[in-house]
């Protein structure tokens, strides 16, 4: 939890004044409920190198935060509205079998407005359970963004359309913040999650290196770290995690998430902060569509080791 | 008698003539208005006050009001050429007024013949738990339950009566079930005379057939009323669509306003009049404020005076003008169209010449101290949850000893506006997103539009109990946005 307690103290001296120059980190805390986010302190925030804290205390659900950005002329508002009218419908549509899935595009794209190619997903889930915390860190451009929960309830609406959603501005004024340096790293490889990580309980920070195919796409871009039991089918766990699957990302789930990230830009790295506050078993996902996920166990002992 | 002295010199010569029989009941401390009202509607024995049949009161002893009420299905015409099938008090939508005073006991004999459990809420009113008519004491289908509570002191106002149990509040009200409450102060700082109107507001929707219209279960038009709140296209003042009232050119009129409507928000306003701001939902205000609007959110009241300050035989609109309350995803496409409430039609009668002069100081009203707190609570409302709980009538979700002064900060979490409404204790909003509230006043909803937040002040006095606190947008209600609050 240090990691955690230093970055709050910041925000609290932080928030409120805005003073960005004298800023050394600058974190947005933001506690999830069902189904919406309540932010503390102002949603105007300076550009740059930003730590979102995803707190799930209080909720019943799995959420998440994406952040998309939106470009000039469209606002929250337009992206809640027939953007997402246009998502609602699809599901809806899908749900009841009146779409297949290899129709989804076709469908959607139907329904989406022209300027929804415009719209750039910066950063996505980093699921996170109830009873737990955790952090991202991510360079944001200044802009207009929309901050969205794309996880569904128990009876398939999206959280986005129960309220879970909220207006970003980063403005021009830059934190002062270097690129995060964390203890840890991660690499994914096509077929293997490769890490020096020692996992031990306490609060970690990593850096998530990716890496491109010969299309110059990113080959895989997400990881997760779960909770889990011994013998449990990840591959369950991944098929879950398809938001494209009738029930994928729906309320109930079989495993804890305790966060991680989906980077949905075109950069190679980004970075996370997770916490493991039990011994127990757990593993690393990383979920890939369609196919089967590429999975790393591990267990954890009592013993705590929080740094390098 | 002072009071009432300058009331008859600043009223019109043939007011004056009509004024005389009732200035003798004054000294008897009974109304001018009702006593008029009583008088000419003495064929159908009805008595009317502000426009309103009222309950009739079966007790002859001062200080007692005694009544009858009744809750069960009735066959309507409420909208045109329509039979429609509703629920009503004593046989009318909206109920009878329940007019009572301070000091007033009040014993309320209540008859519950709807095929399904009821209560009946007393929307405002500062009194025992057990007669709160909350979720927590129902009158079962058939049976019967004797309200009984004493009014205070300091609590003069408008307030509303309707039904709450839990999971059933919205079809209830939506099929009828509301009606007004007037609480008189005896040392009213306005004058008695001034003409009196009660204006329940409430909106519906109808099938062809003439039959309320709600959503079918698991439609998107189901969606969209959880999610907004149920809303109604035809709009209601008191029984009527649109009514046309008449007003003397320079009369002023006291106008008391219940929006009795599950979810609709009402921005009221008249072209080229400004209104007089009284009093919100706990009584007077200490000073009037003069506007050219009024908003009332679900469950709220006001009280205003309406100046008539056009030519004789003009007429004027009382609107709703467009307000943003929804979500962005579920907004209507008319949603930025005014409503048309009421024509006010002045008569050809000459302008009255001296007209009422509004006192610039009403009342006083006791100031809670934030320094006298001693918690904050935080509610965290999103769409259907506070604080991410849906109601649990077996849960306490706050705990507070009785006398206990604190402080609730009311958080909006979504992008459409949740009114917050408390029960048992009137409170007073300190300040909305860190600025200071600058009127005074007693109130028992407080609208937080989205992403905002407003922080209030309450003094649990007198009552312990179980005390619900919700959304009083009535399908959020029973979706369960909505904790117990348990004074000890």
């Amino acid at each position: 939890m240090k990691a955690y307690k230093r970055v709050f103290a910041i925000m609290i001296i932080l928030l409120g004044t805005m003073e960005v120059s004298q800023a050394q980190e600058y974190v947005v805390e933001v506690e999830a409920l069902d189904h919406s986010y309540d932010l503390e302190g102002s949603n105007v925030i300076p550009s740059g190198w930003i730590t979102f804290v995803l707190n799930n205390r209080l909720s019943e659900e799995v959420h998440e935060i994406s952040l998309v950005r939106l470009l000039e002329g469209i606002s929250h508002e337009d992206y809640l509205g027939p953007y997402m009218k246009a998502w609602d419908i699809l599901l809806q549509e899908y749900q009841e079998g009146k779409v297949e899935r290899s129709g989804i595009n076709e469908r959607v794209n139907q329904m989406l407005p022209e300027w929804s190619d415009e719209l750039e997903y910066v950063s996505a889930r980093g699921l996170v359970s109830p009873g737990r915390s955790a952090a991202r860190t991510m360079e944001l451009a200044p802009g207009n963004y929309s901050m969205v929960c794309w996880m569904k309830t128990e009876d398939g609406q999206i959280h986005i359309m129960k309220g879970m959603s909220r207006a970003l501005k980063a403005g021009s004024e830059k934190v002062n913040r270097e690129e995060p340096q964390p203890d840890w790293e991660i690499t994914l490889k096509e077929n293997e999650i490769e890490t020096d990580w020692q996992p031990s309980l306490g609060s970690h920070e990593f850096r998530l290196n990716l890496s491109k195919g010969e299309d110059g796409k990113l080959i895989h871009s997400n990881i997760h770290l779960i909770k889990i039991e011994k013998g449990q089918d990840l591959d369950e766990i991944n098929s879950w995690m398809d938001w494209y699957q009738v029930g994928g990302l729906r309320a109930q789930t079989a495993v804890e998430f305790l966060g991680g990230l989906d980077v949905y830009s075109q950069s190679t790295k980004g970075y996370f902060t997770l916490e493991i506050k039990e011994p127990g078993e757990y593993a690393w996902i990383v979920f890939v569509p369609g196919k089967t996920g590429i999975y790393k166990r591990f267990a954890v002992s009592a013993f705590r080791v929080d740094k390098r | 008698m002072k009071m009432l002295f300058h009331c008859f010199l600043i009223t019109s010569g043939a007011a004056l003539i009509f004024l005389l029989p009732s200035l003798m009941i004054l000294d008897e401390e009974t109304n001018v208005v009702s006593y008029l009202e009583e008088v000419s509607s003495t064929k159908s024995k009805e008595r009317k006050v502000a426009g309103h049949l009222v309950l009739e009161n079966q007790s002859s002893e001062p200080g007692i009001v005694e009544v009858d009420l009744r809750a069960g299905p009735e066959k309507l015409s409420i909208v045109q050429g329509k039979v429609t099938d509703v629920y009503a008090y004593n046989g009318r939508i909206p109920g009878p007024v329940l007019e009572v005073s301070e000091g007033d006991s009040v014993i309320i004999h209540f008859q519950n013949d709807l095929p399904e459990n009821t209560t009946v809420h007393w929307h405002g009113l500062h009194l025992p738990f057990e007669m709160d008519g909350s979720p927590f004491h129902l009158v079962e289908a058939g049976e019967s339950f004797t309200y009984s509570f004493r009014i205070q002191k300091g609590t003069a106002g408008t307030y509303w009566y309707h039904p709450h149990p839990h999971g059933r509040t919205a079809w209830q009200v939506g099929k009828g079930l509301f009606g007004g409450i007037i609480v008189r102060d005896p040392n009213n700082p306005l004058c008695d005379t001034l003409p009196e109107r009660l204006l329940v507001l409430s909106d519906n929707r109808f099938k062809e057939d003439g039959q309320i219209d709600f959503a079918v279960p698991g439609s998107k038009q189901q969606q969209i009323d959880e999610m907004n709140g149920r809303e109604g296209d035809i709009l209601f003042v008191n029984e009527e669509i649109n009514p046309t009232w008449s007003i003397r050119s320079g009369e002023v009129q006291r106008w008391r306003v219940v929006n009795a409507s599950g979810a609709r928000i009402y921005r009221l306003a008249m072209k080229g009049h400004t209104f007089t701001h009284i009093g919100s939902d706990g009584g007077l205000f200490e000073h009037p404020e003069r506007v050219e609007e009024i908003m009332l959110t679900n469950g709220e009241r006001a009280e205003f005076l309406v100046h008539a300050t056009c030519a004789p035989g003009t007429e004027v609109t009382l609107q709703s003008l467009p307000y943003d309350r929804y979500m962005p995803m579920m907004k209507p496409d008319n949603w930025d169209e005014p409503l048309d409430l009421l024509t006010l039609r002045y008569t050809d009668e000459p302008a009255m010449i001296q007209t009422y002069q509004v006192p610039e100081k009403l009342r006083k009203v006791p100031v809670l101290k934030e320094e006298d707190a001693t918690e904050t609570r935080i509610m965290r409302m999103s769409n259907g949850k506070i604080n991410s709980k849906v109601m649990d009538m077996k849960r306490m979700d706050e705990s507070a000893v009785l006398g206990a002064t604190e402080i609730w900060e009311i958080r909006n979490t979504v992008g459409m506006d949740h009114p917050f409404h408390l029960h048992g204790f009137q409170f007073q909003v300190i300040d909305r997103n860190g600025e200071a509230v600058t009127q005074r006043k007693w109130e028992d909803v407080v609208n937080v539009p989205p992403f905002e937040k407003a922080r209030l002040i309450v003094r649990y006095e007198r009552y312990k109990g179980k005390w619900m606190y919700h959304c009083h947008i009535l399908d959020h209600e029973d979706l369960g946005m909505m904790g117990i609050l348990e004074v000890r």
